[in-house]
């Protein structure tokens, strides 16, 4: 209470009060003294909910798009959808001062399922235009999971807009499992039987990291930006992450890093084997105009980024006592050398050769070293029919496994280098993500080959 | 790189875009990439074999540059040099000679934008 309130009792006892509610759920403080603060904060808290009503009925609520890039192909994979409220007076409100209000007063869910509903709009106007679009996920109050027509408000949205489930996602945070872990378990049952993925969000903030990874079936796993944050200086911190990683790798469950906001943060989160990248360091939040220019410039798919991570996992998984294998690249131009080599050593030990006979003579020299050979055809001397003939007639070169590149209009260079013994072929110009799939299904191949034998 | 260089070479028909891809991004990288692919003697190799009236060395020769370029994202060059290698492939030269010409003035084009912004 304050003195200057002894004059207005109404006021003081409402002060009062707001002092008392201000310590309500805070077991140790047993005393409170209203301040100005708490009056402000009240204002606002009024101020706030008078509004709420008009704001949904003009619709002054506005999605802004987060982009989420893979960290193995820096492509456009997904977003996610997040809040902003466009007051005609105040002009933008910041999602932390009006959401938690939202939730207190049982208004979450109405906006929730507005974001929701927004979101799907964005992604038929987009398909109605016959262009691409990416996964958009959205979020999920821990007041959503409670309406017992969660699933029903959901699936009907997705057919009102005639779009895909796996077009949507939905991200829970870790409080709200650690809330009531079987029901929620339940909920992800439901939705994903009918197509839609779940996402854990701020994982790793909460108590119960270790149990959601044991018991719930989840699609993505977003690393809470707390541990971003510290990563590069902190070795305790890049030690939890790293560890954290590789659990979910084992587990095949892709993460997602948040607040990346410098080059050093990406490339140490790539670096960790992290499967895609939200933050400051590639876009910040924009509008669906933004995220649409972003999809036309540089979306992808998640299956490219997969086959880069598989390319990454096969080779992880495959080298022996932590070695890297070996790749011949045999072409007579530096450029195309140049560009396979800046390709495949992240992954693999790389070595050159100019020509056909330098090649064989590597081999030779290395025998048992060389793991694979990425070969070009038509070379001045010595060209990669010569190489096939020489390699395949003996011992150190029999069996290793030869990818040729050939034109894209030469069928019947395709069909001569198998005849040579070529195990597989790759038509130039090819795409980045061939190659790497090519080359670890060969390795692998080989591998399983070698150790039936 | 930057903005102006990009978007000069997209003006001569460069895929500058698709180029970076293939470089996992390292744009320094495609720089000196592009400045290597003038050091390639390819382009003489192939006018010399068409004065030879070598149709098979042609061929290759052709064929080299199309790879390299195709690589580069050098759209501009392969826009002469891929009918020129078809011509090739078929055993004729046709109108190869002038066609040697007009890949000379895309190098030429090329090495001008080049010049102009490479540091």
């Amino acid at each position: 209470m304050k003195r200057e309130d002894a004059y207005d009792p109404a006021a003081a006892l409402h002060n009062a009060q707001l002092a008392l509610h201000h310590i309500a759920s805070d077991p140790i403080h047993r005393v409170s003294y209203f301040n100005d603060d708490m009056a402000e904060q009240d204002t606002k808290r009024h101020y706030i909910i008078s509004e709420m009503e008009q704001a949904f009925r003009e619709r002054q609520f506005v999605v802004y798009y987060q982009p989420i890039f893979s960290a193995t192909t820096r492509k456009l994979i997904s977003a996610e959808a997040l809040v902003r409220w466009m007051h005609p007076d105040r002009g933008m409100i910041p999602p932390g001062d009006f959401i938690p209000i939202f939730e207190q007063e049982g208004f979450i869910t109405k906006l929730d399922v507005y974001i929701w509903e927004e979101v799907c709009k964005y992604i038929k106007g987009r398909k109605d235009h016959g262009r691409p679009v990416v996964p958009i996920s959205v979020n999920m109050s821990r007041l959503d999971t409670y309406n017992p027509r969660l699933t029903d408000i959901i699936t009907g949205l997705t057919a009102k807009y005639h779009i895909r489930p796996g077009d949507l996602r939905f991200e829970i945070t870790e409080s709200t499992y650690s809330e009531d872990p079987e029901r929620i378990q339940e909920i992800v049952r439901t939705l994903k039987d009918k197509g839609f993925s779940v996402l854990m969000d701020d994982f790793g903030s909460g108590y119960s990291s270790l149990a959601i990874l044991k018991d719930l079936d989840i699609d993505v796993i977003k690393i809470d930006r707390g541990f971003v944050l510290d990563v590069t200086t902190n070795e305790r911190a890049s030690n939890v992450l790293g560890s954290v990683i590789r659990l979910t790798r084992r587990l095949h469950i892709p993460t997602v890093v948040e607040g990346v906001e410098t080059k050093e943060q990406f490339d140490y989160m790539r670096g960790m084997g992290c499967d895609s990248i939200q933050g400051f360091y590639f876009a910040r939040p924009g509008t669906a105009e933004t995220l649409s220019d972003l999809i036309e410039k540089c979306g992808g798919t998640e299956e490219e980024s997969n086959i880069k991570a598989f390319a990454r996992e096969t080779t992880i998984a495959l080298a022996p006592k932590g070695g890297k294998k070996t790749i011949l690249i045999v072409d007579d131009q530096p450029i195309n050398r140049i560009l396979l080599r800046t390709l495949l050593e992240d992954y693999y030990e790389v070595q050159e050769a100019g020509n056909g006979k330098t090649a064989i003579d590597m081999i030779r020299q290395n025998a048992g070293r060389i793991d694979l050979v990425l070969l070009d055809i038509v070379m001045p001397i010595f060209n990669g029919f010569d190489f096939l003939e020489e390699a395949r007639a003996y011992d150190y070169g029999k069996n290793i496994p030869v990818i040729v590149m050939t034109e894209a209009d030469s069928t019947e260079n395709e069909i001569m280098a198998l005849e040579y013994g070529a195990n597989d072929f790759v038509k130039k110009p090819y795409q980045n993500e061939t190659i790497l799939l090519r080359v670890a299904n060969q390795l692998k191949l080989n591998e399983l080959t070698e150790r039936n034998k | 790189m930057n903005d102006d260089y990009k978007n000069a070479l997209r003006a001569i028909g460069v895929d500058v875009d698709t180029a970076i891809g293939r470089v996992v991004g390292k744009e320094d990288l495609y720089e000196k990439l592009l400045l290597m692919f003038f050091d390639d003697k390819s382009l003489e190799m192939l006018r010399e074999k068409v004065a030879e009236g070598n149709i098979q060395g042609a061929f290759d020769a052709a064929h080299t540059i199309k790879g390299t370029a195709g690589n580069l994202g050098l759209d501009n060059i392969n826009s002469v040099v891929m009918p020129m290698v078809e011509i090739l492939r078929a055993g004729n030269d046709e109108g190869v000679a002038a066609m040697v010409e007009q890949t000379q003035a895309k190098y030429d084009e090329l090495k001008a934008v080049i010049d102009k912004y490479a540091g």
